[in-house]
């Protein structure tokens, strides 16, 4: 059976209350446009990771992304995610984030390509609001003009 | 996570039982990441609808589930902040 993680996020909620999962207005569906080997793919992660010379994420609220080139050098990448849950991903961000992991499906070709540039935002908000409303919109014209058939979000 | 994502439906969501914040599997190994990743991927053409979860039977540590207990302090120490 897989492990529970609700129970555990009610058990830690403290005065604040319960951190409670929120479901999409609506959730979108678009026909896959062809075979993988012919789609170019982007990932989202929502580990918070941004280049070091990028803006901090203000706050775990932060409904911003950040926008990290496919090549940039892992060791070089940062995160203001204060999560506990998951500190392997600051030794190997490619756990979260597998940049590296995609360009080697791309190189055998099982999928047709991967974008130039991928993109971050921080898990866990909740602005559930701002995300439906404005972060997603904007990844949603970030994803067309980096010409991505397919986004893989990550959560973290 | 699967509970989490039962709840919050997506166009397509594969679901894989790993610790949470490693999704893709163990820190250093590149090889499962991209067979996670390949797998992952390959699920792509089985959804026939939105609101559906398909499980990968990739496992952690065999039929070890010591792990839970590690996501279970981990994500204790963060509530308590």
């Amino acid at each position: 059976m897989p492990f529970e993680y609700l129970p555990i996020l009610t058990a830690n909620s403290g005065p604040r209350g319960p951190r409670l999962p929120v479901s999409p207005s609506r959730t979108a569906w678009t026909p896959v446009p062809g075979p993988l080997a012919s789609l170019r793919v982007a990932l989202l992660s929502s580990s918070g990771v941004r280049l070091p010379d990028q803006p901090p994420y203000e706050s775990p609220q932060d409904t911003g992304y950040r926008v990290i080139p496919a090549d940039a050098p892992a060791a070089g990448l940062v995160t203001d995610h204060r999560s506990t849950a998951g500190t392997d991903a600051r030794h190997d961000w490619e756990i979260v984030f597998p940049r590296a992991a995609l360009a080697a499906l791309v190189a055998e070709g099982f999928v047709g390509g991967a974008t130039p540039v991928h993109f971050t935002f921080m898990g866990g908000t909740p602005r559930h609001r701002e995300v439906e409303e404005e972060l997603g919109p904007a990844l949603a014209g970030e994803l067309r003009r980096a010409g991505a058939d397919l986004a893989v979000i990550i959560p973290y | 996570m699967r509970d989490i994502m039962e709840r919050t439906p997506a166009p397509r969501a594969v679901f894989i039982d790993f610790p949470v914040g490693r999704t893709f599997g163990r820190r250093g190994d590149p090889d499962q990441q991209r067979r996670t990743l390949r797998d992952a991927l390959a699920e792509l053409p089985h959804f026939t609808g939105p609101n559906q979860i398909r499980d990968l039977p990739h496992q952690w540590a065999s039929a070890d589930r010591s792990w839970e207990q590690m996501v279970q302090d981990e994500m204790t120490s963060y509530g308590r902040r």
